[in-house]
């Protein structure tokens, strides 16, 4: 169908809530403003059977994705209401990181997320699930998410969790939706469980080989450190870093800066704020950079063989492994076939692989998350089909399942 | 309603005669769970020995169609565990072996009727323990824990059951198996862990269950803080939370439940004349940064209208008074033949004006309300002692309930933090969520359980669900 056809129908059905973009000819963009025109443009394209991916800033998954129609969140930018003193903030999801940091350091909160990329929206960060070096001591992206808002292709509007701490009313539904990769519906608004910014931010780096950082992270993970991150990085064959990020008060931060000097001898050197931003910074930007972004989920007995096996398999790559939660990041260069052999290798060792970002041609043959366990296939497959019927969404979570 | 006699003959051949209980009797002993406003009796009780003795019960009940409500310990507080009609009581109480404790990966691997205290205690030689910790884990069982995503007082520094789940091998109602979930925890295609924790049995069976241990702490400070108001009690709590130091634990318990304790043989030391106590913990590795926490959450206290502040001075010190607070429902439960207790969440600024409120709402009723509970989570737990016997006095506590459970969603809160939904919360579930959610909830149950055979009438009413179509592609 004509994109000039899709916005003549989408500006007759949401009129002034939504800006539409169809000068590339073959599909249309639509930035709708909110949650109404969003279920109300899906439930057109749910109708007339067009094909609908999501974006949010435009700095996540790969722009090739064949669709109809692309739908926005870019738009619904507002931070609908922060409570510092419960520790609680709602977002739009076309918030940007960078926005919500800004407005919580003003009011001396901090989310406890740093997900690869830059400037990306929390829509986006929620439904790729995919979390940082912050994951360490804070746990992953789900963990800091309380509720959110989706709406499915059909235009229904379904209200997820709550807004505080602890709730245990009705299924855990932003389980499914964090890390779903939108193949439930767009998430429209999420709620956040913030933290006091702490008084103090250090970070601690070394370079040295995989072993001897592997070994260091090991003792780390064994000390008294509390360490907020703590991450191993690989930007070119075999030169790694571990850097430690300690947060807290003065006192214990340089406390547990002296301990962790006393008990891995390695060269550290303690990062100025500056160029700890930098270095954070570069590892979130870094892991986007190439075509492929994998993530690995292995653990503490896993994680070197894990490491290696993708060192066999794939061509270098930047390298992050996030400690305690032994998860590994690789960004890119790398074909369907390395793909589907490290997914082999590393599930006989019961360990997930993720593509978090990929171009159409591989995304669509190998899916977000391949060939999933027996059984699991056909629970994804049914709970995919009771939310997206008629399969809207151009979304790949299985193999050639697009 | 009985179930089939083939269906019986089946299970007796799983499980043999003697783990078949279908006198009334034996029927009437798990008519109950921790909830004493609800009473089903379930049409039989089946209770296997063995994963494969499980399976096999799953599969003839999916075989024959026969509904089934699995079910732990009982010590569940919403109702959620109890069978009727024809529907079987699945216990799995037998399944409690800890199959792996597994140091290097800082995980076990146990069965579903596993008691929660028990896995800290194998885990103890290895430097390691569980952390979620509820009020009843002398007795609950994992399996619960996984089925209502519990809580407890140390979650508010450690989590709820859900961030300690890496993996859960599942019996499907069909009977099916399926492993969820990856031993390193990171989900293994979208996060079916995550969604099944806390589904209070509506998605099958956990049969094997990889949780996350982890480090004892070292270092540990224990104190109690004594106030004149239920009011200054709670903006200390906003003060501590606001303050950027993160307790392992931050409870509260007003002068009634403080007088239950004291008058029981559970008594800790509590000061009876105090409106409100607080029981702060503070942990970890590292002892000066535990006592320079300790010294700032006293300072706060004491800012915040605190009449005394004591430090345990040992651990049996501090055993006293942890015994006090994770008993204090065994206190108050001796006050009077039955107990309510109630569960709700409300953001943590409006637990001054909600305190007040709930008493102000057991004036209106005529009844008596103690308050034990997660204050740092905001996690409220307003208990009734009553007399079922009495029914205009049972009546009360239920009007009052259902008017507290509004006060905490008008205040932003939720109608459950910790204990589920079960049969007791369903009255309010569309208080709190619309149709189209509901209906979104219904429509993933039956992707798990297409015939709804696993623990049926529970978590969603089904007149309020808008339909989904479950079309396939």
């Amino acid at each position: 169908m004509k994109s000039s056809t899709i916005r003549d129908r989408l500006v007759r059905v949401v009129g002034d809530d939504a800006d539409f973009d169809d000068t590339d000819g073959n599909r249309v963009t639509a930035a709708p403003t909110t949650e109404s025109a969003c279920a109300a443009i899906l439930k057109t394209a749910h109708s007339e059977g067009w094909k609908v991916r999501f974006s949010g800033s435009g700095a996540g998954p790969s722009p090739d994705i064949p669709a109809d129609l692309v739908l926005t969140t870019r738009r619904m930018h507002t931070i609908t209401e922060t409570k510092p003193a419960d520790l609680f903030a709602t977002a739009e999801a076309g918030v940007t990181t960078e926005e919500l940091k800004r407005r919580f350091t003003q009011c001396g909160m901090w989310l406890a997320m740093d997900p690869p990329g830059e400037n990306r929206t929390i829509g986006s960060i929620a439904a790729t699930g995919a979390s940082g070096s912050l994951q360490t001591g804070y746990g992953p992206v789900r963990d800091q998410i309380l509720g959110l808002t989706v709406i499915t292709p059909e235009g229904r509007v379904i209200v997820c969790g709550g807004r505080v701490v602890k709730n245990v009313a009705g299924y855990d539904m932003p389980k499914l939706m964090v890390g779903g990769f939108g193949a439930f519906g767009l998430i429209t608004k999420v709620h956040l469980r913030l933290r006091v910014a702490p008084e103090t931010d250090v970070t601690w780096m070394a370079s040295a080989t995989f072993d001897d950082v592997l070994n260091a992270k090991r003792l780390i993970e064994n000390s008294a450190v509390t360490t907020a991150a703590l991450e191993l990085r690989c930007a070119q064959a075999d030169e790694w870093t571990i850097a430690v990020r300690l947060v807290g008060s003065a006192d214990a931060v340089e406390r547990h800066g002296k301990t962790l000097a006393q008990t891995i001898s390695i060269s550290w050197s303690q990062l100025h704020d500056d160029k700890a931003n930098v270095h954070w910074a570069e590892g979130r930007r870094a892991c986007v950079l190439d075509p492929v972004t994998i993530r690995l989920g292995a653990s503490f007995a896993t994680v070197a063989w894990t490491a290696n096996e993708l060192k066999k398999t794939l061509v270098a790559g930047f390298t992050t492994i996030y400690g305690t939660r032994n998860v590994i990041r690789w960004s890119g260069t790398a074909n369907a076939d390395a793909i589907r052999r490290l997914r082999s290798s590393a599930a006989d060792q019961s360990v997930p692989l993720t593509i978090e970002n990929a171009p159409w041609k591989l995304l669509s043959s190998e899916g977000h998350f391949g060939e999933l366990r027996s059984g699991v296939a056909q629970l994804v497959s049914s709970l995919r089909s009771a939310f997206d019927p008629t399969g809207t969404l151009v979304i790949p979570l299985t193999a050639h399942s697009a | 309603m009985s179930i089939p006699q083939q269906a019986l003959r089946a299970l007796t051949a799983a499980v043999g005669a003697r783990w078949i209980r279908l006198s009334d009797a034996a029927r009437e002993t798990y008519a109950s769970d921790g909830l004493p406003t609800r009473k089903w009796r379930p049409a039989a009780v089946v209770i296997p020995s063995s994963r494969e003795e499980l399976i096999d019960v799953v599969q003839i009940l999916a075989h024959h169609r026969v509904p089934f409500v699995p079910r732990g310990a009982g010590t569940g507080l919403s109702g959620g565990a109890l069978a009727r009609g024809n529907a079987v009581s699945l216990v799995l109480t037998r399944l409690n072996r800890i199959i792996e404790i597994d140091a290097e990966n800082r995980t076990a691997l146990v069965e579903p009727g596993v008691v929660n205290i028990k896995l800290s205690a194998a885990a103890a030689p290895y430097g390691l323990y569980y952390a979620p910790d509820p009020s009843s884990q002398t007795a609950c069982t994992l399996g619960g824990n996984i089925a209502e995503n519990s809580g407890g007082p140390h979650c508010f520094k450690y989590g709820v059951t859900t961030n300690h789940v890496s993996e859960l091998e599942v019996i499907l109602p069909s009977g099916d198996i399926v492993m969820l979930g990856s031993p390193g925890g990171d989900a293994w295609g979208p996060d079916l862990v995550g969604l099944f924790v806390g589904s209070e049995g509506m998605f099958g069976i956990a049969s094997r269950i990889r949780l996350r241990l982890v480090p004892i702490p070292t270092a540990i400070r224990t104190l109690l803080a004594d106030f004149s108001s239920l009011r200054d009690a709670g903006s200390a709590v906003s003060a501590i939370v606001g303050s950027g130091v993160v307790p392992a634990a931050l409870e509260m318990m007003d002068q009634n439940t403080v007088r239950a304790v004291e008058e029981s043989i559970y008594a800790a030391g509590y000061p009876v004349d105090a409106a409100a106590v607080l029981l702060v913990e503070l942990d970890g590795q590292d002892q000066a940064e535990v006592e320079a926490d300790a010294e700032r959450v006293k300072t706060l206290v004491s800012d915040h209208g605190a009449r005394s502040i004591r430090s345990a001075s040992s651990s049996a010190d501090r055993a006293q008074l942890w015994l006090g607070r994770k008993k204090a429902f065994g206190a108050l439960g001796r006050i009077s033949p039955d107990l309510v207790v109630q569960d709700a969440v409300v953001p943590r600024t409006t637990l001054p004006d909600l305190l007040e409120e709930i008493a102000e709402i057991g004036r209106r009723y005529d009844l008596v309300v103690s308050n034990v509970f997660h204050a740092g989570d905001g996690n409220l737990h307003p208990n009734f002692n009553f007399d079922s016997r009495d029914k205009d006095q049972a009546a009360r506590v239920e009007q009052a309930s259902s008017d507290i459970m509004q006060a905490c969603l008008r205040a932003g809160g939720t109608i459950t933090g910790e204990h589920g939904i079960g049969i007791d919360k369903l009255r309010y579930m569309d208080d709190m969520f619309d149709s189209e959610t509901l209906g979104a909830m219904r429509a993933v149950r039956k992707v798990f359980d297409p015939r709804e055979l696993s623990n049926p009438g529970k978590v969603y009413p089904v007149h309020s669900c808008r339909e989904w179509t479950t079309a396939q592609r």
